[in-house]
């Protein structure tokens, strides 16, 4: 498969779009990302705007091409934090490309471009993305930075590898009398952790497919790099875990995104594509105005907030059906410190997992409430198989977190990853589960190798990769049809008598997402609405201030009430302007009101 | 070392200019009557160019020993330099524990510059002179940045200002959020070069009323039932609304402080003003923050601000809990010892006894790298009444009559701009007058020596306490069948441990390495011992038993004994590695 979509992407000419993504390395996408701008005159244009720590140039769009209008909203789209996270690339790309093979064939644009300005970076974490068009194949996570995690005094001696020669780096596991893991009774493939309250015995340990190369006993524990680009960013950091990086953007790439995001200050809305979901699962949300602890604020997504996001994720189950969670932990993440401090709203999208069938143990609701609750169906869900929410089963699935099922409960339910194997054999994907095979380890002796093959939870099966691909630029034109715009209405003058004038106006934004979030009236990183009141030569404000800055404007029909007395100006002269950085511009001439 | 060094042809070319040195007894800092190489002026502040220029001279008179690593540019362009003083002749910096030491961060902040020239200048000249000091660059380096915040100086001292303006470094802040950058600073009304204080007399309508001993002093009158109302009011800093939004000095050039940058427990800006859009964010502070991380050698990090006269170590904020006790008794010996170099300093934790600071320089250094790090406030206003001690109150007529007794009878009344009149555009006739810049916040020019050579001295003792490894004990025990126990003693006299208890406890840096090698043995086994008296308590190497490693590191005044069990016969060396020291070795011969 993964050969098959590379030959693919060499022989595709970029004169009519590819019909489904593409997994494409890194000069294959940066050659196609500038084929965008030079193929579609003014449609994009290429702003490079850094390098990768290896030296790769970071690429991002901007669609349309040029300065954009004084205050248009834009969207930035990011995809590929996550190293693994190589489809959401491949999807940012078919949609730059697709925009603009609209832009030139449907004589102007579709209207996501007449709405916002798209950022697309494509592959924010070009390097570790890299790995997966590599032999032998594997998941990166890790890049920049190396540590020495096993405190041997060796750096990165001791990398996960392909022991087998299979072409993937997959896990080992190994019976060893300190081993926590027992085979799920649901499926002997996938393993879960024993339980001691369950009378349950660990029986095999697992390590990442590697050798022991130091001989400390432990496999694979010191790779050459440690950093998770995703978890380098200045909210939530870690500090001292080997994985967040030296300090807070530290990471090349992360600081070239901050960056990007600080500068173009038009950004209204983020998208990324990747490891995080928001929209499927509600994140934490806080009351407005919650105290503070030792001046930290309380954490989570302020209320008005997670309201729209709601919204949002109500909209994006209706458009997409998608009910992939987050496959990532959010310290640290690109998503929290966009939100946490610089005020914007992350819409944060998992393209795809693997679907699993929660329908087990559960009473089947009827079809019209499934339809209400959960949307349309994906169809990849098998037919009369409902996706839920609510699965009994935690994730056992990820060896350093897992947690097995609740103890107290008579029966184990199957894990996630019994689920997932279900839908592979259903589906008759077997390559994304290697069968554990025996195998004489150079270190350990008898193991066995297998398990889920790289990226088998992260790419769809190729037949679905259009379909799955339109839906979310169908969610991305929504989004693009929901960026704040300000608007003067009630424009009105009220003649007060002897030349004095009352001047009012309301300013309001009737899109879901707000001028100001909540979370930027905390911040005070996105700029205030300015409302300019313009009046003739020789008129004077009596009252109010003639340039004002409004500290709140929410989405949804926020409203602000402006008021001025004027003197010395005849009606009809009198404008009244208001700009933004990222909610547009607007103004009125007030009328003398009836 | 990563960053270029530059300055040598320099400082060969104006070695000739200096005077020849005459070695006599005593040495620089008394007035024994030796005289100094390069003689400076300690009587008074110098500017940004200035400061280099005086490095650069003594550069010039000790190539060997001071030289400058170009570590980064400031937002304006100004050169950031590291002068590192070593003396090679017993290795390089790397191999040797460093103090890093730095002044300025703050643009206003300036005395801790000229500490910083005077440590330099002070060890320099003592070199060959002084025994201590002989030691102490034989087995330490020093890593100097005069200036963390070049900019802010090179605007204090060119520009009008206040004692506490130009803070900042000089990147362009909205801080206003009109979108318009700094365009909304202190305005010097009257062009005399100093901003001052506005006042307006106001008639029965104000809340200030002369002082009836010296007119120049405001005093708020008291809340009072019996309709007594003060003829003044104060209307700030001298300045003018540029912008016309109704406030007045609200967007001065720059916004933001570079001591709330450092990554541990950094906290952006809208939590911890100044903070920045995410750590080390200005090119000054990542340029320093890649030099630290660039030297594991740093063992000592002291950073010179001002005022108030202390001490000042971490946590910066009460979250962070407390730091472990074995660090607390370093920093308390260290502390303590400064209180009394130090008169009038007081030694202090951060949030509990000054203020929270999220993302301050010594708290990152020591929690985030693990190391003994302390700032000190330079200069306290008693010390101009010394007779007075700590007392409670400081003053005798009033903090302002004080001042103005100072001024008067000690500067001849040079640091105060008489109240003089002017009219404002916005509010009409009105005063302007006030102390200057250079009176509060820094000292006198007659006090200037006096508190840059103690804490100079403080730095210097602060530097002694660095880690120093020595085999202090090494035997073999013959066990029988070609196999002898070597037992080798590990010991480190100085207060400070070789990796603290907080880089210990969060994996900092690189473990200590114990190793034994020799043509013709073979190490069967090896561990550290874990009672003096008892040989058999040891734990015992997993693995590589000739290869050891630890996290704790070798405590301060404390020792590590280690016994390793080898076969054979010949040359046996043993050594200790770590970052923050230089390498300890000794052999013996096993027969």
């Amino acid at each position: 498969m993964p050969i098959l979509s590379i030959l693919a992407a060499v022989t595709c000419a970029a004169q009519s779009p590819a019909a489904a993504p593409e997994l494409v390395p890194y000069e294959e996408l940066a050659r196609r990302l500038r084929a965008v701008a030079s193929e579609h005159p003014g449609a994009a244009d290429v702003l490079p705007y850094g390098r990768s720590r290896e030296d790769r140039e970071l690429l991002a769009l901007r669609m349309p091409a040029g300065e954009p209008p004084r205050g248009k909203p834009a969207i930035l789209v990011v995809a590929n934090i996550e190293g693994p996270e190589v489809f959401s690339s491949a999807l940012a790309l078919w949609q730059a490309e697709r925009i603009a093979h609209r832009w030139s064939t449907g004589g102007k644009s579709l209207d996501l471009l007449d709405s916002a300005t798209l950022y697309v970076v494509a592959r924010a974490n070009p390097d570790a993305a890299e790995a997966r068009f590599r032999s032998p194949r594997q998941e990166l996570q890790e890049g920049g930075r190396g540590v020495d995690n096993d405190r041997d005094g060796r750096q990165g001696e001791d990398p996960p590898s392909d022991v087998d020669g299979d072409g993937l780096v997959t896990t080992i596991r190994v019976v060893d009398p300190e081993g926590e893991w027992i085979e799920d009774p649901a499926d002997a493939r996938a393993m879960i952790r024993a339980e001691a309250g369950r009378g349950e015995v660990g029986r095999w340990k697992l390590w990442p497919e590697g050798r022991d190369l130091d001989g400390d006993e432990r496999v694979a524990e010191d790779p050459e790099h440690d950093t998770w680009l995703g978890r380098n960013f200045a909210q939530d950091w870690r500090e001292h875990d080997p994985t967040a990086g030296l300090f807070p953007m530290d990471e090349p790439e992360a600081r070239a995104l901050a960056d990007f995001a600080i500068l173009h200050k038009d950004i209204a809305l983020v998208v990324t594509y990747g490891a995080i979901d928001n929209l499927v699962e509600k994140p934490k949300s806080v009351k407005s105005g919650a105290p503070a602890s030792r001046r930290i604020p309380a954490p989570g997504v302020i209320e008005p907030d997670a309201e729209v996001l709601a919204e949002i994720g109500r909209r994006y189950a209706e458009i997409t059906g998608a009910k992939f969670k987050s496959r990532a932990e959010p310290a640290g993440s690109f998503q929290e410190w966009i939100y946490q401090q610089r005020g914007l709203i992350p819409v944060a999208v998992v393209p795809w997992d693997i679907p699993m069938d929660e329908k087990q143990g559960e009473k089947s609701k009827p079809a019209g409430e499934q339809e209400a609750e959960e949307g349309a169906e994906k169809p990849a869900e098998e037919a009369g198989e409902t996706p839920s929410e609510e699965a009994g089963a935690e994730k056992p699935s990820d060896p350093k977190r897992g947690r097995g099922d609740k103890a107290g409960e008579d029966k184990r339910t199957p894990s996630d990853d019994a689920r997932r194997l279900k839908w592979i054999d259903a589906k008759g994907e077997s390559s994304r589960f290697v069968p554990w095979k025996r195998f004489e380890h150079p270190e350990l002796g008898e193991v066995e190798i297998g398990g889920f093959a790289p990226h088998a939870r992260i790419e769809p099966p190729e037949a679905e990769r259009a379909e799955l691909a339109e839906k979310h630029l169908e969610f991305l034109s929504f989004l693009g049809g929901a960026l704040p715009r300000v608007e003067l209405g009630e424009c009105e003058l009220t003649d007060l008598g002897g030349g004095l004038l009352e001047v009012e106006a309301a300013l309001t934004n009737r899109s879901l997402v707000p001028a100001l979030s909540a979370s930027a009236a905390r911040t005070d990183t996105v700029r205030r609405p300015r409302v300019v009141l313009k009046l003739p030569e020789g008129a004077t404000v009596v009252a109010g201030l003639p340039e004002t800055l409004v500290r709140r404007l929410g989405g949804a029909g926020a409203r602000e009430e402006l008021r001025w007395l004027v003197h010395g100006a005849p009606a009809g002269s009198i404008g009244i302007e208001v700009d933004t950085d990222s909610a547009g511009t607007a103004r009125c001439v007030p009328e003398v009101k009836r | 070392m990563s960053a270029t060094f530059a300055g040598l042809a320099l400082a060969l070319a104006s070695l000739a200019q200096e005077p020849a040195s005459t070695p006599a007894t005593g040495f620089a800092g008394t007035a024994a009557g030796k005289e100094p190489r390069v003689e400076i002026a300690w009587n008074r502040f110098y500017d940004a160019d200035e400061i280099y220029a005086l490095l650069d001279r003594l550069a010039a008179a000790w190539p060997d020993l001071l030289r400058y690593a170009l570590i980064g540019h400031s937002e304006e362009n100004r050169e950031m330099r590291v002068y590192v003083l070593n003396d090679p002749a017993s290795g390089p910096d790397t191999s040797k524990p460093a103090m890093w030491v730095d002044g300025n961060v703050h643009g206003n902040e300036v005395q801790g510059s000229e500490a910083v020239v005077y440590l330099a200048w002070y060890l320099l000249e003592n070199r060959g002179h002084n025994p201590q000091v002989d030691k102490l660059l034989e087995g330490s380096a020093f890593y100097l940045l005069p200036m963390v915040n070049p900019d802010g100086r090179a605007a204090w001292f060119r520009d009008a200002h206040t004692g506490s303006s130009s803070r900042s470094g000089r990147r362009p802040v909205d801080d206003d959020g009109d979108g318009r950058y700094d365009e909304d600073g202190p305005n010097d009304l009257d062009g005399d070069g100093h901003i001052v204080q506005m006042r307006k007399h106001v008639p029965g309508q104000g809340d200030y009323r002369l002082s009836a001993d010296d007119p120049r002093i405001l005093e708020r009158v008291p809340d009072n039932d019996r309709g007594i109302r003060g003829d003044w009011i104060l209307l700030g800093q001298e300045g003018l609304d540029d912008d016309g939004d109704g406030r007045i000095n609200e967007d001065p050039p720059g916004g933001y402080d570079m001591n709330r940058s450092w990554p541990s427990m950094w906290e952006p800006d809208h939590v911890q003003y100044g903070a920045g859009p995410y750590p080390l964010y200005w090119s000054e502070t990542r340029s320093v923050a890649r030099f630290i991380y660039a030297h594991p050698n740093i063992a000592s990090v002291q950073s010179f601000h001002n005022a108030g006269g202390m001490i000042l170590r971490g946590p910066g904020a009460e979250a962070f809990g407390n730091y472990p006790r074995e660090d607390e008794r370093v920093y308390d010996e260290l502390g303590r010892k400064g209180e009394r170099m130090l008169p009038f300093y007081r030694y202090m934790v951060i949030w509990r006894d000054l203020y929270t600071v999220f993302g301050g320089f010594v708290t990152w250094t020591y929690e985030g790298l693990g190391i003994i790090s302390f700032t000190n406030e330079l200069w306290n206003d008693r010390q101009r009444f010394p007779a007075r001690g700590q007392a409670q109150p400081w003053w005798d007529e009033g903090p302002q009559a004080d001042r103005h007794f100072f001024d008067d009878a000690l500067m001849m009344g040079d640091g105060f701009v008489d109240w003089h009149p002017y009219e404002h555009p916005l509010y009409g006739p009105i005063e302007i007058g006030g102390f200057k810049k250079d009176v509060g916040r820094v000292p006198p020019s007659f006090m200037i020596e006096e508190m840059i050579h103690r804490n100079a001295l403080f730095t210097i003792q602060h530097a002694a306490a660095m880690p120093r490894v020595v085999v202090a004990e090494l035997t073999a025990t013959a066990l029988g069948g070609g196999l002898h126990a070597v037992d080798a003693l590990f010991r480190n006299d100085h207060a400070i441990p070789t990796r603290t208890a907080r880089a210990a406890g969060q994996k900092i840096g690189a473990p200590d390495v114990f190793t034994i090698q020799g043509e013709g043995l073979e190490t069967l086994a090896g561990g550290f011992r874990t009672d003096r008296f008892r040989p058999e308590r040891i734990e015992l190497a997993e693995r590589e038993p000739g290869r050891l490693l630890s996290e704790r590191g070798v405590p301060g005044r404390g020792e590590v004994r280690v016994r390793w069990f080898v076969r054979g016969s010949g040359e046996a060396t043993v050594s200790w590695r770590g970052e923050k020291g230089r390498e300890a070795s000794a052999s013996l011969r096993i027969p």
